[in-house]
């Protein structure tokens, strides 16, 4: 060959750049996508012969290209580009995923949005309407009863709630990611607002509770006045353009999109990264892996291939779900896979719960007799050496100082809380006295008949009753409902005949509203019968529809149980109501069951609701409510104590004498106070030490109230300076878990915060093999502590690795246990420590060696 | 109401009053650095600078940053765990390890043994850092500073070390996109003031300065300020020209990729150790969350940025821009995840006020009403 022909012939030599590339790149992952796909049918057994042969050829196909062109394959792989557009394909891929919402158990290979091609037309565009459309918001909550869907077959009707399911999440968040992406910094979105009135209230607020305080409550404000206003502008960006996220949540859907990180066109990405990695990394001579210049490097690569090859691992073995335990029941040896209850999987083995317990944050809250905040007052979880300031006023240095110090001393884990001490204060008005109690002694003569009926031992116990006239307190109530008793202080006998007539007589309680949104910072509370409608917030119309005393539900149908006897012979023991709820512009209402027990806001319930933003509470009012007849424990500083009626007739009584009642309860008056000095006692449990992070406590389990010891100091760094030591426990018995400064300035309340999210959940399992007659029996695994799980802390028996993952306020015996059966873990947790070595030695290692070798050069 | 009005306050957290204290000490450290700055361009009879003068800067970055650690050691205190749950905490972190990197890299890269042209990058480079913190300061006050209880997942040994790394590397590498920053924007005003440059190139640079989403906060305030910086230059006769940007050019390319080299390892452990943490936690080491995925894009950049650099031969003004574009990267992991499409329902949304994090149920709801049932 001349030297010109030579030469023109090295000058045509190809170059791979990044167009070329990626082009090829693009081609081999569809490729990929589509042999995976194809060997996926075969494996299933639902492949036909001639993608059978199809496969077989192109694989044939491949390796002999493989082995022929390997040269120029290994160029491929070796060029820089090519390595640069595997890695930026791999991370297109990932913003693909973060781009377009994963369906829900995306993790599970087989779920895809199911089709909705054999359903008609006009049932799917009747069924999924623009988000808060008002004709549809009952149908929003029982979809099973809309018209439209009434012809569509079990099967149909699965998948079109499904497939709306999706589309749903999908075109919120779309629409939510598109608006913010319209407005930048936040331009041209709802400004944030407080309604008037508000301010005033805030700035009592800061003075009592702090600056930070009221900032931090004003943010929050601000934020759900102007959250409705944007949800609602993020709606119109969706209804507006409803076309455009429905094809584009069917492109998604077509092209796997949406399950991204399962689908055959990622693998095969990650398997061509995989080769890309290995070509690059075994290359030049062995060693090379043992220099600092390229050691790092090819450690790093090397974690990365192991990383891939542990992945692939665990997505053709992995499985993963949860099992449902609940406290004494059987071993259980079947979970739902990937959380789903129709997909049951068998493990060789079983567990059970031995215990389980839900702790929850130790909490103060502090109010003011003087405020009238009708919102949450702040509340502050304890640790020991905690340091909480409080009422704040100006000092000399122009600054603020706190009147009110509350140091955490000690928190106990098991308080035992004694029977009470209470006397009669010398001074009738002495300060540091509660005020006037009634101590009462109740036995239940109809239990002790039946007990002495069935030839056995009397024992119903003597109870001891503490009545006082502040409202907070509850009134006495016959367990028989029989009767109802309060008590009234004062020497004017019309207060006690007033009291047991019943004031507003068929109050059924107050009913909370409140709208945060709408400007609503503290509730409207307004008193209630049946029947009444209410005119509430944000144009909203409430009717109180039925009450109950006893409120249950049905967990199949999801509906409210109404015992049907007359309300006034329904002991109190559930009480609530059933409200309708009609929006301000008219349309569907909403049925809504209010119950005392239940608050759905703090629950986060409230976005099962039709209209969420409205949030509902009810206090049951135990005196006026329809009920038995009501009797008043009526004496006074200089009056004599008598027992007044319903009726208007008033009979004497003295300390030790029974109280005239219908029924069988028997109440007998031990004291009657006229201020009373009261000190209950409270014991600490000095084994069970506060529990402060992940670690084995025996104390987790205990149901006893929690403990703590406060120093309560006023006016701290004054002269006029005090302190007191405070003992709290978590119950009400003998109001150990209250108590006010003996100047009734202020009060404190001590309790466990069940609101939000517990401090933890803890499980013991036992692991159970079934014996020789198939019945399930105990293995010795190890103690109750290499047992129990946490959140952070899993038990692995025979490859299965079991956490702490669910649990439900609602149901306290019940523990949802994660399960995964991974055997690739190891690997990837290999290849990423791998990596991180690599990317040590690479990128601080070897410039620091390097460094010190051209210092050592240059000294010599 | 001013600093010092707040600073005599007992209403306000300690940990919030030493943020202003740092504040303080920053605004301060700006002047030294400007100071340092002027000094080290005038020329001076015996060629020699005033040492303290020299190390002003330095001297209020490390009390600035002494002053941020103490105050999250206190914060620490008032909420009794880690402080990086909310918003606020975070930020706080991230100031405190921007002043970190700042030190370490002061050191590691010893601009100012260079020259003392290099001594006014290193004080313009100290001057950013500051005002940087300062802006991340006074957006803070615009977040709640509420103490949150820590959620189950979060209490865990891993959550100091995995924060940690992260939030050093995210520091490090947003240095090395300054430096890189700081490359383009003299680039910019010595086409501007005394030419040589392509218009394409100039077009170029101009809009990825303006238009590059969440940018502006930064690259806005350069423009502006090195526009009056440059000003003088042009009147004193003292532009660098198309040779000097050439240099300028190569050795900022290989500053800032030293300060990268700083922050990758940590990086990558970081990442890393969240897959160490989820697997105790969840059992899955990669649920393939937005967040995770947001930080392995991070990642991945600052892969393909090696690759191009080390492999490519890729040097100067298109190495950095890749190092921009992984900073860019980090800011979407660290302040935008919250609204990206996949983020609704991921287990990472700790930080962001007003949502509770979805601890207690990993699966569809369903399955404890199927527990109830079947316990029935």
């Amino acid at each position: 060959m001349s030297e010109s022909a030579e030469t023109d012939r090295k000058a045509k030599v190809f170059r791979w750049g990044f167009g070329s590339t990626f082009a090829i790149v693009f081609a081999l992952v569809i490729a990929g996508h589509v042999a995976l796909s194809v060997l996926g049918r075969i494996v299933d057994g639902h492949a036909n012969g001639l993608q059978i042969a199809a496969f077989g050829g192109f694989m044939l196909a491949s390796l002999v290209f493989v082995v022929l062109q390997r040269a120029a394959i290994l160029r491929f792989y070796r060029s820089m580009h090519v390595g640069v557009t595997l890695v930026s394909s791999t991370l297109l891929a990932i913003a693909i995923g973060v781009l377009v919402p994963q369906i829900t158990g995306f993790e599970d290979p087989t779920e895809r949005v199911p089709e909705i091609g054999d359903i008609p037309a006009e049932v799917v565009e009747a069924y999924v309407p623009a988000p808060k459309r008002a004709s549809d918001e009952v149908f929003r909550r029982h979809p099973e009863d809309h018209p439209a869907l009434s012809g569509l077959s079990a099967d149909q009707l699965v998948r079109l709630k499904r497939w709306k399911n999706e589309y749903s999440a999908f075109r919120w968040a779309e629409g939510f990611f598109l608006y913010h992406l319209m407005h930048p910094y936040g331009i041209g979105m709802p400004e944030a607002s407080l309604p008037p009135g508000v301010t005033e209230k805030l700035d009592s607020f800061q003075d009592r509770y702090g600056i930070e305080e009221r900032q931090n409550r004003e943010k929050q404000m601000g934020a759900a006045f102007s959250g409705r206003t944007k949800s609602q502008e993020i709606g119109n960006l969706i209804r507006s353009n409803e076309p455009a996220f429905r094809r584009a949540f069917e492109i998604s859907s077509a092209l796997d999109l949406n399950r991204t990180y399962k689908s055959n066109w990622f693998a095969s990405l990650l398997g061509l990264l995989f080769i890309g990695v290995a070509v690059n990394t075994f290359k030049g001579s062995f060693q090379s892996w043992f220099t600092l210049k390229k050691g790092g490097y090819k450690l790093v690569h090397l974690g990365v291939m192991t990383l891939i090859a542990g992945g692939v691992w665990s997505k053709l073995k992995t499985d993963r779900g949860v099992l449902h335990l609940m406290l004494g029941e059987q071993p259980r040896d079947v979970y739902d896979g990937f959380h789903d209850p129709g997909k049951p999987r068998r493990m060789p083995f079983a567990l059970s719960l031995d215990r389980f317990a839900r702790r929850d944050w130790k909490t103060l809250e502090v109010g003011f007799f003087e405020d009238d905040f009708k919102s949450n007052l702040p509340s502050f979880t304890l640790w020991p050496g905690r340091q909480i300031e409080l009422d704040f006023v100006d000092d000399e240095r122009g600054g603020k100082r706190p009147r009110i110090r509350v140091d955490v001393a000690e928190i106990h884990e098991r308080a035992t809380v004694g029977p009470p001490r209470w006397w009669e204060a010398e001074n009738p008005d002495d300060p540091e006295g509660l005020g006037p109690l009634a101590i009462l002694a109740t036995v239940d003569e109809a239990a002790r008949s039946a007990q002495r009926q069935e030839g056995g031992v009397a024992d119903a116990r003597e109870r001891s009753v503490f009545l006082t006239p502040d409202a907070r307190i509850p009134p006495f109530l016959d367990p028989h409902w029989k009767f109802r008793l309060a008590v009234a202080y004062g020497d004017d006998p019309v207060q006690a005949r007033r009291l047991a007539a019943g004031p507003e007589e068929g109050r059924v309680g107050w009913l909370s509203l409140r709208v945060a949104a709408a400007g609503d910072v503290e509730p409207m509370v307004v008193p209630i019968r049946v029947g009444d409608v209410v005119e509430g917030p944000a144009g909203y119309r409430v009717r109180v529809v039925a009450a109950a005393g006893d409120l249950r539900f049905d967990p199949v149908a999801k509906t409210e149980i109404l015992d049907p006897r007359p309300l006034a012979e329904q002991y109190p023991s559930n009480p609530g109501v059933v409200v309708e709820i009609t929006p301000e512009n008219g349309g569907a209402p909403e049925r809504r069951v209010v119950g005392e027990a239940f608050d759905a806001e703090s629950h986060q319930m409230q976005k099962e609701y039709a209209f969420p933003d409205l949030a509902l509470a009810l206090d049951w009012e135990r005196w006026t409510s329809p009920g038995p007849p009501r009797y008043v424990l009526a004496w006074g500083p200089t009056r004599a104590p008598e027992l007044v009626s319903q009726d208007g007739r008033a009979v004497a009584v003295k300390a030790g004498d029974r109280l005239d009642l219908p029924g069988d309860t028997h109440v007998d008056v031990r004291e009657l106070l006229r201020n009373v000095k009261f000190e209950t006692r409270i014991d600490y449990d000095p084994e069970a030490d506060f529990i402060r992070g992940p670690a084995y406590d025996p104390f987790f389990y205990s149901t006893d109230p929690t403990g703590v010891v406060l120093k309560i100091t006023s006016d701290p760094g004054t002269p006029a300076q005090s302190e007191r030591t405070v003992r709290m426990a978590s119950t009400d018995a003998g109001r150990a878990h209250l108590w006010s400064s003996p100047d009734r300035r202020f009060w404190v309340r001590f309790f466990e915060n069940q609101e939000g999210f517990p401090f933890e959940w803890r499980s013991v399992l036992s692991v159970h093999e079934k014996d020789g007659g198939g019945t399930w029996a105990a293995l010795d695994v190890g103690s109750e502590r290499d047992r129990e799980i946490r959140v952070n802390d899993y038990f692995v028996h025979r490859g299965y690795r079991f956490f702490q993952t669910n649990a439900d306020a609602r149901f306290p015996t019940y523990s949802g246990i994660g399960v995964v059966y991974d055997p690739g873990i190891p690997v990837v947790l290999f290849g990423m420590y791998l990596t991180i070595f690599g990317a040590a030695v690479a990128f601080l290692a070897r410039p620091i060696a390097e460094a010190r070798a051209r210092r050592a050069g240059g000294q010599r | 109401m001013n600093p010092f009005e707040l600073l005599l306050r007992e209403d306000i957290l300690l940990s919030t009053r030493l943020v202003v204290v740092a504040d303080v000490l920053c605004g301060l450290g700006i002047l030294a650095a400007l100071v340092s700055a002027l000094f080290h361009a005038r020329p001076s009879a015996d060629g020699s600078r005033p040492r303290w003068v020299a190390r002003g800067p330095i001297v209020f970055i490390v009390l600035a940053t002494v002053t941020m650690a103490v105050g999250v050691g206190r914060r620490w205190k008032e909420v009794n765990h880690f402080p990086s749950q909310t918003m606020t905490e975070v930020l706080g972190m991230f100031t405190l390890a921007l002043g970190v990197s700042m030190i370490v890299l002061y050191f590691a890269l010893a601009l100012r043994k260079r020259g003392h042209g290099w001594a006014i990058v290193e004080d313009a480079l100290g001057m950013l850092v500051l005002a940087g913190i300062l802006f991340t300061h006074a957006h803070v006050r615009t977040l709640a500073t509420a103490q949150r209880d820590l959620p189950p997942a979060l209490q865990s040994w891993w959550f100091a070390p995995h924060l940690s790394c992260l939030i050093f590397s995210y520091a490090t590498m947003g240095i090395a996109a300054l430096i890189a920053l700081v490359y383009f924007v003299t680039r910019f005003w010595s086409g501007v003031f005394r030419g040589g440059q392509s218009w394409q190139s100039q077009a170029f640079i101009l809009a990825g300065l303006l238009l590059v989403p969440f940018a502006q906060l930064v690259t806005v305030p350069m423009l502006l300020i090195s526009a009056g910086v440059f000003g003088v230059l042009a009147m004193l006769g003292k532009v660098p020209g198309v040779d000097t940007m050439r240099r300028l050019e190569k050795e900022l390319d290989d500053v800032s990729f030293r300060a990268f080299a700083v922050g990758f390892p940590f990086l990558t452990a970081g990442l890393w150790m969240g897959a160490f943490w989820a697997q105790e936690a969840w059992a899955n080491y990669w649920g393939w969350d937005s967040k995770e995925n947001s930080a392995l894009i991070t990642w991945l950049v600052y892969v393909i940025y090696i690759h191009l650099r080390l492999l490519g031969g890729y040097r100067g003004a298109k190495a950095m821009t890749a190092l921009v574009g992984g900073a860019l990267s980090v800011f979407l992991t660290f302040q935008v995840f919250g609204y990206l499409p996949d983020s609704q329902k991921s287990l990472h949304r700790y930080t962001d006020d007003g949502v509770e994090p979805q601890e207690g149920q990993q699966g569809p709801g369903p399955s404890t009403e199927q527990a109830r049932i079947e316990a029935r």
